[in-house]
């Protein structure tokens, strides 16, 4: 079968990692797990490209991490959602329920 | 204010930070291949096919630890310096009585609260609109 490669916006994953932290605190691993659930196998978000997307959303602090003990007592590091975080979370949710309409408006009208 | 102290620290220990950023991966590669275990797979087999969907290991891991130095270095440098010009302002404020200097005391607190304020408000790009940086998905 034919893979179709889609680019997907940074700020894409960014929101749906946000997305993923607002139920708890989630290791990289539980959060790549988690959105490969949500989107039901019709995204492949690639597990390596998490890491760097953690990373900056940590540095812009919009998550935190720390380090404790996983499900099966392996040493891990935990990310949590900051308060600068869920407001993020709410602004791009926003923005992208706008950009959505407006490319589904354009869709519909051609 | 504990988590950033900490985060700042991590990133000028390089080796520790680099180690870090390491353990995450493998940590991330060793579940992945447990599941594919469960599934059936041998551990090599496991391994070879977590690893596979990981991406590459070694390009993803430089990735993390320039974005955490950049983080680290330039936020702690900044604050510093607007740490010592607001001591150095108050100082003069309050020890100096010659209307010149207090304004010098003054001007260097405001500066240093601004420049506080700025770098946390730093303006970050709207990123949906970030072109240049995409994250690569696929359907099958």
């Amino acid at each position: 079968m034919a893979n179709t490669r889609t680019d997907l916006m940074q700020g894409t994953l960014e929101l749906l990692i946000l997305k993923t932290l607002t139920r708890e605190h989630m290791h990289g691993y539980g959060i790549a797990q988690r959105i490969h659930e949500a989107v039901d196998d019709l995204l492949k978000v690639e597990d390596g490209s998490l890491y760097p997307a953690l990373y900056r959303m940590e540095k812009r602090g919009w998550i935190a991490s720390e380090w404790g003990a996983s499900e099966n007592n392996r040493r891990a590091k935990f990310y949590k959602l900051t308060r600068a975080g869920r407001q993020q979370l709410s602004a791009q949710s926003v923005n992208w329920e706008r950009i959505s309409q407006a490319v589904t408006k354009v869709l519909q009208s051609a | 204010m504990n988590s950033h102290l900490d985060l700042l620290l991590k990133r000028f220990d390089r080796a520790a930070f680099e180690c870090e950023v390491e353990e995450e991966l493998k940590f991330h590669i060793g579940m992945q291949a447990q599941a594919y275990e469960r599934q059936g797979l041998t551990p090599e087999e496991a391994f070879a096919k977590a690893a596979l969907r990981f991406g590459d290991f070694t390009q993803i891991k430089t990735q993390c630890i320039r974005i955490g130095k950049q983080s680290g270095v330039r936020t702690l440098a900044m604050r510093i310096l607007f740490t010592v010009a607001f001591l150095l302002g108050l100082l003069i404020r309050i020890s100096s009585w010659e209307f010149h200097l207090t304004r010098v005391g003054d001007l260097l607190i405001m500066i240093a609260v601004f420049g506080s304020l700025l770098l946390r408000k730093k303006k970050r790009p709207n990123c949906f609109q970030c072109r240049e940086k995409t994250v690569s998905v696929g359907t099958e």
